[in-house]
């Protein structure tokens, strides 16, 4: 099967080959749409592959994955809809935040693991885009780069320090350690009761 | 995936929570929204390969003329005609030397008739590829944000395939089917269909008007396919005996196309139109063909509307007697077996 760069190089001269991107990238791309502009991401997944498709001679591999570039475009794609005056409903957030109250609301880390959640929100903005592309969309790091338009190492520097942030708040959150009373204290003559 | 990457996804792996934070549903598209986007994207490819065809002398010649020609009055061509000068052929003298200039003779029908007798077969018609490279410019109705001229060669390959380029862009592929010569009004023959072609002209001239139907002209069908199809000798001579029964067809012999080569024209006339169709002499290669305007004609054009809605002024648009409308140059016309862009 072709790659994904391999079928992009070709669709300059043979547009056909472009059509394989959509069936394999539609799903991914929709998810990441649909975490945050849920409202709208079916009609802007259809601008992603037009102005993937119109935009294809523009893909450089040298500067990362072609499924990073796409995650690209949706990004982009995201931020212009959100920038629409109509997109935004009341109490949402700048276009910048790229719909982090909407991704908010669709991760069921927020209340089966509320601390890292908690860390996550935490981040800043950029660190956390990248652990997001990483964590929720399932790109690379190198791929999570593309996408952001960061190069593949700064990509992970950004993630490890993002890694290192929220091991940090984690630990701060942990309640100060107890010693466990043992089972037999009960036994023992002068024990904690 | 690198190593790197897959170090820095497994330190990630090790943070608290992060397998839930990973494993959070992924929204799923409707199979609706992914249709949308399918049909996007086709119909984007359609339109670059259309945009790219528009620019295609074949094309574009069969739309620019035949709008102009839904009004004429069709001459019949009757099966006797075509047999006389199917008979004609045989007793046509030969009128030039190749490299001189054309011997100028009595009608458009004997040089017709004369070329039936000589036609040879276009170059290298067992090639892999059937390459036309023109030039073409629409002067009545040129594609917007296009330059006038333009130069388009197309490849169409004999196991399937189309290729374009259009100026200096990059080659591109159109299209995996098998190859189709387009003829007016969305008419087409694939390549195994140009071969099957009889060579009859009383045949050929039934098949190629049952092709292009009541509205389609027989004059355009055989100048896109003298023009642009990998033709045997036999068949040429089929469609100029075709061409010689046609009335009212003047000849000017010593004509130059744009390119400066000199060969015979035949005026067609077709109602508010006529098509100039510049043949070499030597072998009834076809050099060029122009679309004429032979009246002056008016036409009212939309009222354009003002800011605020108020209609502004109406205008007619004037085209005079001789107005060039469309020109297609032929520069080269044959199979080859190198592959497109090559």
């Amino acid at each position: 099967m072709d790659s994904d760069e391999q079928l992009l190089a070709r669709s300059e001269t043979d547009p056909m080959s472009f059509e394989p991107l959509v069936d394999r990238h539609s799903g991914a791309l929709y998810a990441y749409l649909a975490r945050r502009i849920p409202h709208a991401a079916e009609d802007v997944l259809s601008e992603v592959w037009l102005m993937a498709y119109a935009g294809r001679a523009t893909f450089d591999p040298d500067r990362g994955p072609a499924r990073g570039w796409l995650f690209g475009i949706a990004r982009n794609a995201v931020a212009t809809h959100l920038r629409r005056p109509t997109a935004l409903p009341l109490g949402y957030g700048s276009a910048e935040d790229q719909g982090w109250d909407a991704v908010d609301d669709r991760v069921d880390a927020q209340r089966s693991a509320p601390a890292l959640f908690a860390a996550v929100r935490a981040l800043p903005d950029g660190e956390r885009e990248l652990l997001l592309l990483v964590a929720l969309d399932g790109l690379t790091p190198t791929e999570a780069g593309a996408a952001l338009g960061i190069p593949a190492g700064t990509a992970r520097s950004r993630l490890h320090r993002a890694r290192a942030r929220i091991r940090e708040q984690l630990d701060a959150a942990e309640p100060a350690y107890t010693a466990p009373i043992p089972l037999t204290s009960h036994l023992i003559p002068g024990a904690i009761a | 995936m690198n190593t790197l990457d897959d170090q820095l996804l497994d330190d990630l792996n090790d943070l608290p929570g992060w397998e839930a934070l990973t494993a959070s549903p992924s929204p799923a598209p409707s199979s609706e929204a992914l249709d949308r986007s399918a049909t996007a994207v086709r119909e984007a490819i359609a339109v670059d390969a259309a945009r790219a065809r528009s620019a295609d002398v074949i094309r574009s010649r069969a739309k620019s003329i035949h709008s102009a020609r839904r009004r004429r009055t069709r001459w019949a061509v009757g099966a006797g005609a075509v047999a006389a000068a199917a008979a004609l052929v045989i007793a046509a003298p030969t009128l030039s030397t190749p490299g001189i200039a054309p011997v100028s003779v009595a009608s458009a029908s004997e040089f017709l008739t004369h070329l039936a007798a000589i036609a040879p077969a276009v170059t290298s018609i067992d090639a892999a590829y059937w390459k036309v490279t023109s030039t073409s410019v629409n002067l009545a109705n040129p594609a917007p944000g296009s330059d006038q001229v333009q130069t388009t060669t197309v490849w169409y390959g004999r196991n399937g395939g189309e290729w374009i380029q259009t100026g200096s862009e990059k080659l591109m592929k159109v299209s995996n089917a098998p190859a189709r010569f387009t003829l007016p009004y969305d008419a087409a023959l694939s390549w195994a269909q140009v071969a099957e072609m009889s060579s009859d002209p009383i045949a050929l001239d039934t098949h190629l008007k049952t092709l292009v139907g009541a509205r389609g002209s027989i004059i355009d069908a055989v100048g896109i396919l003298l023009a642009t199809a990998p033709l045997t000798s036999s068949q040429r001579a089929a469609m100029f005996t075709i061409l010689s029964t046609q009335p009212g067809v003047t000849k000017r012999d010593f004509v130059k196309d744009e390119l400066g080569r000199i060969g015979t024209a035949l005026d067609f006339p077709f109602g508010p139109t006529e098509t100039v169709t510049l043949l070499l002499a030597d072998d009834g290669t076809l050099l060029e063909v122009t679309a004429v305007a032979s009246v002056d004609h008016e036409k009212v054009l939309d009222s354009p509307r003002l800011v605020g809605g108020t209609p502004g002024p109406a205008s007619t648009e004037i085209t005079k007697k001789g107005r060039v409308l469309s020109r297609q140059t032929y520069l080269s016309v044959g199979g080859t077996n190198t592959t497109p862009g090559a």
